[in-house]
């Protein structure tokens, strides 16, 4: 009889690509319910008796913290650290259960039972070189933090600057050529037809290689000098080993039996 | 040549909307052998000086000729045309700075449109749709119908 697999369908990127690998890897050997467990958890393990369940504390409730208490001992729960969590107390109840974690590298140190611990990923099937024809246009990633973004307002309209800027992902960020939100594929379209990529927060490095972009060096210049001074960072990761496919079965699968 | 102006709603206190039916009216008189129509829902205005045919906005659908558009709300209600042998859109305002939530694509549909020309309105207009999206076929200032006209050459 197959087991069965919980996961949680978490709104945060990373979840979401492991969880489609999860899904591509385990399909045939396991029954895979992807839900968003939230107020349904109790329920689904009643009446499926999931073998492996995957929550992440990004989203973490009362209602993760009570099946904690209740079922940690039955089933196998594997919980993914994402973000860094400030309350002590919840770390050490991790810590004292048998929960497996899953832990972005930044904050493995403080957990004792971490199966998996994962670094920068991206999407391979999303983010490649399409061999698209490029504009002659320049993207800005914007960073969420709007005072970050201040070191680019002099390459934008209305100031004078002789090539064509636009940016993205923040809404806060007042500009006329501020175009919007991506999602990763409209990311991708854009890194495949853009000139030029300025990435504030230093995230898409992976992604700017997959897709063959130019990537601006703005941690030694400003982005106006990077521009003029056509001052791109070499890009040379070996991308299979970012994948989110290859973590998973690497780090993950080793967890699950069949 | 079939050419068309799809308004939705005109309303006579509107100086565009004014400037639009004397374009129309001075269009017809530069080009009298066109078939010059205009898409229309609601009309509250009076002109009396009319030498354009008046349709409703449900025909534009089956209008095989040159349609041009004034807001993006008749472009999209226009996306699933398939008669318009081009959809020509004024640029009068920079919608996208209105609401940074909206998704890329969203924008990129409509200003990218391989079927959609556009004509910038003003100087601002004009850069930021260079900028960020594709020239302008024209820049036409106060529904300039001489320059309307040449345009049409263009098409």
């Amino acid at each position: 009889m197959k087991k069965t697999i919980l996961l949680h369908d978490a709104s945060n990127q990373t979840s979401k690509n492991i969880n489609k690998s999860m899904i591509d890897l385990t399909h045939e050997s396991h029954n895979i319910i992807l839900n968003t467990i939230h107020g349904n958890l109790f329920n689904i393990y009643q009446q499926h008796k999931p073998s492996y369940i995957f929550l992440n504390a990004s989203e973490y409730t009362q209602e993760f913290q009570d099946f904690l208490m209740d079922h940690a001992g039955d089933t196998n729960i594997f919980l993914f650290i994402e973000n860094n969590i400030d309350n002590k107390s919840l770390i050490e109840f991790w810590n004292s259960r048998p929960v497996k974690i899953i832990a972005n590298i930044q904050y493995k140190n403080l957990y004792n039972n971490c199966v998996a611990v994962y670094d920068k990923m991206y999407n391979e099937q999303i983010f490649n070189n399409k061999k698209l024809n490029r504009n002659d246009k320049i993207a800005v990633m914007l960073s969420s933090d709007n005072s970050k973004n201040n070191t680019i307002e002099e390459i934008l309209y209305p100031n004078n600057f002789d090539r064509k800027v636009v940016v993205f992902n923040n809404p806060e960020f007042q500009s006329p050529v501020n175009l919007g939100i991506l999602n990763a594929s409209d990311l991708s379209i854009v890194l495949n037809s853009f000139d030029g990529l300025i990435d504030i927060d230093q995230q898409l490095y992976l992604e700017a290689q997959a897709c063959n972009i130019k990537y601006y060096d703005i941690q030694t210049v400003n982005p106006k000098e990077a521009i003029i001074n056509n001052n791109f960072k070499t890009l040379n990761a070996n991308l299979n080993d970012y994948t989110y496919l290859k973590f998973t079965t690497e780090q993950i699968l080793p967890n699950i039996k069949a | 040549m079939d050419i068309g102006f799809y308004i939705i709603n005109i309303d006579n206190k509107n100086e565009a909307d004014n400037k639009k039916l004397e374009c129309l009216n001075k269009l017809c008189e530069l080009r009298p052998y066109d078939n010059i129509a205009l898409f229309n829902s609601t009309f509250h205005a009076v002109d009396i000086k009319r030498k354009y045919y008046t349709l409703h906005i449900s025909e534009a659908k089956y209008f095989k000729g040159i349609l041009f558009f004034f807001d993006i709300k008749s472009i999209l209600l226009a996306r699933s045309f398939p008669a318009p042998k081009r959809k020509v859109l004024f640029l009068e305002n920079i919608d996208w700075q209105n609401d940074h939530r909206f998704p890329y694509t969203f924008w990129h549909n409509i200003y990218m449109n391989e079927d959609v020309e556009l004509i910038s309105t003003n100087k601002q207009v004009d850069d930021l749709c260079k900028i960020c999206w594709k020239n302008p076929l024209s820049h036409i200032e106060n529904y300039n119908c001489e320059e309307i006209s040449n345009v049409l050459q263009k098409l």
